[in-house]
């Protein structure tokens, strides 16, 4: 079941309408970019997870 | 001339450390295993920079950059392709994994011929792989070739073609030397060093850039139409981030790199820290648009043809921005950043070429080495007479061909890693029926002229024409599976 902790960060990216904004802007970036690159982290923390749970696999 | 003398003297010392490689944990390097995969003995750092190195690539700080300077934020879809890429990666590869290392593989092809015992399918995989490479290969050299272009822009009296590619006809001459000396080993300390100096340069280009002009209100001032997706193109941007995630460790280098790590653990471990390798790739597609604020970039672009002008974007932005001491070793960095790539990706298709002559019988154990060394080193002069002779316009137009047929190869590699009893017949008329209809849809999208274009109008709106390739291709094997299984049950 750590499938789902891998599909969570491309379930994300695909609902291009919840980022695909101007605001909130950080440093001049529009939300578009700076959560795109932001939520790479978040991905990586999610694939973490998957890892150390399918230890048992 | 002091960043040339930096180029050349880190050039030399780069050199000097992958043909050192040969040496590090150490192995006997007439055994194919030990050259091609550096004997299996990679730890998770180390295999994270291999696979890391894979990412940044000429693609990376020259292609994307590229994209989003001509065309906006359709081609920030790298982004969302990387972190779901490394996803698909983590469900697939470990399965992958234990497999060839049980068995012994080194490529794809030697566990798909040992799942179907198919000769004709084993070729056609490696055939693929083959030709989807060679192209990526040479997009490094155009990535190569546009660094040593921007060095040497300042200099009038030159003949400035006529430098640039015996500069890159050395350099080539120098990696083929290293790569036929350490294999593996070899490429991945470079890849070390290379990285290294990548992400210094992301990183200071990203501080020092923005705090001097205005952050990025002004650049996206003057292209306001950049600061959000236009909402037609959403499936064309999922489709393609999607696509190429699944195409990403189809190709024979990922590959490579994955089977490279000493045990599985290791692997996923890696693996699942690499989306934050993708934020360097971020940083650097958003200097596709950070460069229209920096004036004397600007000044320098309009030199340069409009075709060809979106590929200058980061070496420019570094030649221009930056002092002549730390521009030359940046240079370097994207220089040996589109080098390292080709070797492994040489390395790659090498390993590839010897499945094909093995499946014809035209090989023994003791000249395999032997053969993929000779390999290697002919998969690098294609691409680099292929630089020479297109306009860089065609290389890139074959790599966007080349990812939708290697697409193809999904279901024999990652289905049959997950569905036991797929036909061989089915799957190899779905990969000939999906390759075919995706290069001819390519094709005539692009009225058969270059190709620039790879979507196709579909019901949701523009969509990769990857997706439909492998619907038909993912059809044709489920079918003729279901239906070739009952009419052998019936038969027998």
């Amino acid at each position: 079941m750590y499938y789902v902790f891998i599909l969570i960060p491309a379930l994300v990216y695909v609902l291009i309408g919840f980022y695909n904004h101007k605001s909130p802007i950080f440093f001049g970036m529009p939300f578009f970019y700076w959560f795109q690159i932001g939520f790479l982290v978040v991905s990586s923390i999610f694939y973490f997870i998957a890892v150390a749970v399918s230890k048992d696999d | 001339m002091i960043s040339i003398l930096v180029f050349v003297v880190g050039f030399l010392s780069f050199s000097y450390l992958g043909i050192k490689g040969k040496d590090f944990r150490p192995g006997n390097l007439d055994l194919l295993h030990e050259w091609a995969l550096g004997g299996q003995r990679f730890g998770a750092f180390l295999v994270w920079f291999l696979i890391g190195a894979d990412l940044f690539t000429a693609y990376t700080f020259i292609a994307v950059p590229a994209g989003i300077f001509a065309k906006g934020p359709i081609f920030f879809f790298a982004v969302p392709y990387v972190a779901i890429g490394f996803g698909v990666a983590l469900i697939v590869m470990p399965k992958f994994f234990s497999i060839s290392k049980e068995k012994c593989h080194i490529t794809a092809v030697d566990f798909v011929k040992d799942l179907y015992n198919s000769k004709t399918l084993a070729i056609l995989i490696a055939l693929i792989g083959i030709i989807a490479e060679l192209p990526y290969i040479a997009l490094q050299m155009v990535g190569m070739k546009v660094v040593l272009a921007t060095m040497l822009m300042g200099f009038k009296s030159l003949n400035q073609n006529l430098a640039n590619e015996m500069g890159l006809s050395i350099a080539f001459l120098i990696l083929s030397w290293f790569t036929y000396k350490s294999g593996l080993r070899g490429a991945t300390l470079t890849a070390v060093l290379k990285d290294m100096l990548i992400l210094g340069t992301v990183l200071i280009l990203a501080i020092y850039i923005p705090l001097h002009y205005n952050w990025f209100y002004e650049a996206f001032k003057i292209k306001n139409t950049y600061q959000t997706l236009n909402p037609k193109l959403y499936s064309a941007y999922i489709s393609l981030a999607i696509m190429s995630a699944l195409a990403l460790f189809l190709y024979p280098h990922a590959i490579t790199g994955c089977l490279s790590s000493e045990d599985v653990k290791v692997l996923k471990k890696s693996v699942a820290f690499l989306p934050i390798y993708g934020i360097g790739l971020g940083i650097l597609a958003m200097f596709g648009i950070l460069v229209y604020e920096v004036k004397p970039a600007m000044d320098m672009l309009s030199h340069i043809p409009a075709s060809a002008r979106g590929s200058f974007v980061v070496p420019i932005l570094i030649n221009s921005t930056m002092p002549s001491f730390l521009s030359g070793l940046m240079l370097l960095g994207i220089f040996i950043g589109g080098l390292v790539p080709a070797s492994i990706m040489a390395i790659a298709s090498s390993n590839l070429m010897v499945n094909i002559l093995r499946e014809l019988n035209m090989t023994n154990p003791s000249n395999e080495t032997n053969l993929a060394k000779w390999f290697s080193f002919l998969f690098k002069l294609i691409p680099l007479m292929l630089v020479f002779v297109v306009p860089p316009t065609f290389a890139i137009s074959l790599q966007l061909l080349g990812g939708i047929i290697i697409l193809q190869t999904l279901p024999s590699i990652f289905l049959g890693l997950f569905i036991k009893h797929l036909n061989k017949d089915a799957l190899t008329m779905g990969l000939i029926l999906g390759a075919i209809f995706g290069i001819y849809e390519v094709l005539k999208i692009n009225h058969f002229g270059p190709i620039t274009s790879t979507l196709m109008p579909s019901f949701m709106g523009p969509i990769f024409i990857g997706v439909y390739a492998l619907l038909i291709n993912l059809v044709v094997v489920i079918l003729g599976t279901i239906f070739l299984n009952i009419f052998r049950s019936k038969a027998q």
